[in-house]
This record gives structure tokens, sequence and C-alpha cells, in this order.
């Protein structure tokens, strides 16, 4: 099993369940996870469910997931909307291709989100990121300020996979403490494999099986 | 290199309704340079090129007005807020691009939400209508034959007339869910088969339907194919280089 306080939920499906996230919310809130991250179309839906039961736990859109391509003024819109919202931390997928460009989309984001007050998390998919350039995506990502850098699949279909054991210990040694670190951790992952990525140097996992895989007891 | 058959009148008409592109989280702009080259170098006159809104610019630049440059908003999922697609096409729109889709909140068509899926539509036609061609996007992958129906009604309601069936990524339009939107809605509805389209046997399946617009990536391996069935190649393996 994994402790609760290594878990941030996630209720995240592609093939979106407004029922399935309320009860996430449930469930979430039963295991003492502190955080549910859902699409940011479901936040309102998600939120209701929070006030309603009564419930403590925090709710976080994920702004521009699964694939964060689009600009940061768009991105913007969402942040200012959710703000009003929602009760846990700004969450923003920042597209690996424009960073790894060094575009002026990514460098625009990264200025926004180091301008925005409160926690703030970015999202972002390491596996397609050479080894040679983990240090300057650490330098970036603790330079906005972010509490926490979810590492992403993103859309899975697209081949990329998860970083795996190694390239998060190569990247928790740049990161060296600046920010925390959070993997995906798809449905149907073994703990074996999140225990090895929490020992690797991940601070967090993102689990959408996190009922099943914290203990209740 | 452009293979003789890009002379043929009949191929560039069957090239003519194929939208080509990269998109992507991954994807540098010298993943979009490379393909809008290969694009221009194939001497196919495709109906658009496809790419992110970050790689617009080096589309624009690379492409040089030889193809449409189509955008899409809330690609792939849906799951941006509405507030941000309705922002996403107010920016395309000032972008003066030329054709684009719309990825509908999923969340609506599988919880059979028909009156919030009409009015979205409204809300994005509102602002299309007659100054930039918007497919809805209803990801039929995740519907049963009754929503798809439906949905396709709802977006009919909201006034668009234009019905991208998936985004690709793993959601591939079946011949049967075209199959099923062209039996009812014929003649009403522009359907646009997108993801896991890869061969002329989909792509003919499609046409015999009165399909004008098929989205694939593997557009020149198609096209090669189809100029193999007219006797204008020899080599089916072979490509644009």
């Amino acid at each position: 099993m994994i402790s609760p306080t290594s878990v941030i939920a996630a209720s995240l499906s592609l093939e979106p369940d407004r029922a399935a996230v309320c009860r996430d919310v449930h469930r979430a809130n039963a295991r003492g996870i502190s955080v549910l991250v859902v699409n940011e179309n479901m936040v309102v839906c998600a939120m209701e469910e929070v006030r309603n039961a009564g419930l403590s736990v925090q709710i976080t859109g994920l702004i521009g997931f699964p694939i964060g391509q689009w600009i940061w003024s768009a991105k913007k819109v969402a942040v200012d909307e959710l703000a009003g919202i929602q009760n846990g931390p700004v969450a923003v997928m920042h597209g690996v291709g424009p960073w790894l460009d060094g575009a002026a989309s990514s460098l625009e984001e990264f200025a926004g989100l180091g301008q925005i007050t409160g926690d703030r998390w970015i999202v972002t998919s390491l596996s397609s990121i050479p080894e040679a350039r983990l240090s300057a995506l650490a330098d970036d990502i603790a330079q906005t300020g972010a509490s926490h850098l979810i590492l992403s699949n993103g859309v899975a279909a697209s081949g990329l996979p998860l970083p795996d054991a190694r390239l998060i210990a190569t990247f928790a040694k740049q990161v060296a403490g600046r920010f925390k670190l959070a993997a995906m951790m798809p449905a149907g992952t073994d703990t074996t494999t999140i225990n090895a990525t929490l020992d690797a140097g991940a601070d967090k996992v993102v689990c959408a099986d996190f009922w099943t895989l914290t203990d209740h007891t | 290199m452009i293979n003789s058959y890009v002379t043929d009148p009949r191929v560039q008409a069957f090239a003519s309704g194929f939208h080509f592109g990269v998109l992507g989280e991954e994807k540098v702009l010298a993943d979009v340079i490379t393909e809008a080259q290969r694009l221009r170098r194939s001497g196919l006159n495709i109906e658009a090129f496809d790419c992110e809104v970050t790689m617009l610019d080096a589309a624009r630049d690379t492409l040089g007005g030889y193809a449409k440059l189509h955008v899409p908003i809330g690609y792939p999922a849906g799951n941006a807020t509405l507030k941000q697609k309705m922002f996403q096409l107010e920016y395309l729109l000032g972008e003066g691009i030329d054709d684009s889709c719309y990825c509908l909140d999923y969340a609506n068509l599988v919880d059979g939400n028909w009156d919030a899926v009409t009015a979205e539509t409204a809300r994005v036609m509102d602002l299309c209508t007659n100054r930039l061609p918007m497919a809805m996007v209803i990801q039929a992958t995740l519907l049963d034959d009754r929503e798809i129906e439906a949905a396709c009604k709802a977006i009919l309601q909201g006034g668009a007339n234009r019905v991208k069936m998936n985004t690709g990524y793993g959601w591939g339009t079946s011949l049967d869910e075209v199959d099923l939107v062209h039996r009812h809605f014929n003649g009403q509805i522009d359907i646009h088969p997108s993801g896991n389209v890869r061969n002329l046997a989909q792509v003919d399946h499609f046409l015999a339907r009165g399909i004008g617009i098929v989205h694939s990536a593997s557009v020149f391996e198609i096209v090669h194919e189809y100029a193999a069935r007219l006797g204008l190649t020899t080599n089916t393996a072979e490509t644009e280089t």
C-alpha cells in the first residue's frame, strides 16, 4: 500500500464521467488525500460535491491537459476563471515541444506562472526531454516559484512513456529540493513500480487508482 | 522529389480532400517545418495542414500559402473550460486562420446533455458563421449509436453542419460510425473522418458516402496507393521522398 501523504489523487479520465469525478471527490476525502486533480471542465462539478458534502479535500483543475500546447493567454483565462471556483492550487500543463524549442510561448508562460500569487503546480512530459537538458528544465521550473512539477505522460496514445525510476533519480538530483516532484501513475500501475518511483526521488505520485492503492485501515 | 503522378488531375482531385499535419504535446518546430516542407515538395494540393497554435507562424512561413492552415480548439479532449475555448476561437479568428475544429465538452455528450451540446455549438457558430469553417468534434468512439445520432442532431440545432468524428490519439474513426451518421444525416452533415485513417480501402469507403474531407497522417502513403491503382506507379511501397 501507498501512504496517502505520498499521493495526489487524480480523476482525469479522457472519457469524462461526472459520476466518477463525484465518487473520487468522496474517496479522496475519505482517504485523507489533500488534493484531487480533475480536468478543467470538471472543477465546477467537483467543487459542488465538496461544498454540498462539507468535505475538506482540495480540488485542482489541470489546465491545458493533456497536451499543453495552447498559448499562455488562453490558459490564463482558465487560471483566472478557476481561481474563483476551485479550492486547490493552480496547475498548468506546459507543452514540452515549445519548451524544447525555447519558444517565446514557453518563455511567456513561465513568466506568467511566475507572476501568480499562491501555490502553483506545473505539469509536463519528462520523457521527451534529453537528459542533457534536465538541469535547464529544473532551473526553469524553480524560477517560476512552482511548488510541484507533475511528470505526465499526457495522452498515452501519443506513445510518450512515463519517466522510469532511473530518469526520475537523475532529474531529482537536478531539482535538489527546489520543488516537489510528482509522477503520474496511470490506472493499473502496480505498487512495486510506484514504490520504485518514490524511492527514486519522486516526492509524490499522481494516481487514478488511489482508492485501491492507499491504506484505509 | 515530386512523384510524376502528381501531374495527373485524378490524383490531385483525390488528394484535395485530405488534411495532414503535425499535432501533439512533444512536437517541436523542426517537426512542423519538416512535414510542411515535405508537403510542399510532394506537389500534392491537399486541403489543409493541421498544426498547434504555438506552431502557426512556422507552418505559415514554411507553407507560404501552399495549403490552408487548420488549428484545433480544445484539442484533443474538449476538457478546457468553455470560457477558455471561446478565447481560443477568438484568438484564431484574429489570426486569420483558414479552418478549425472545435472539441465539444465530451462530458455533455457522454451524459446525454444535448441542450448543452446545442448551446455550446451555438456559441461557437455565433462567432464563426461566415468567418471560419468549423467542424464540431464529437469523439464518436466514446458514444454509442444513439448518442452519436443525438449528438449530430444537437449540433445541427446549434447551427453547425460539419462533424469531425474523432481526434486521433487512440480515438479512431470506424467505418460503422461514419455509416451511421451518413445514414441518418446524409446531405445535412458534412462528415470529417479523423483518427486511424491509414489506407486507401478506408478512404474508398468514405468517398463512396460522399465525404469530402478526411484527416490522415498517412496521406502520402494513401495517395501513393491510389496512384498505384490507377497504374501511375508500379512501386506500391514507394512514397514521396
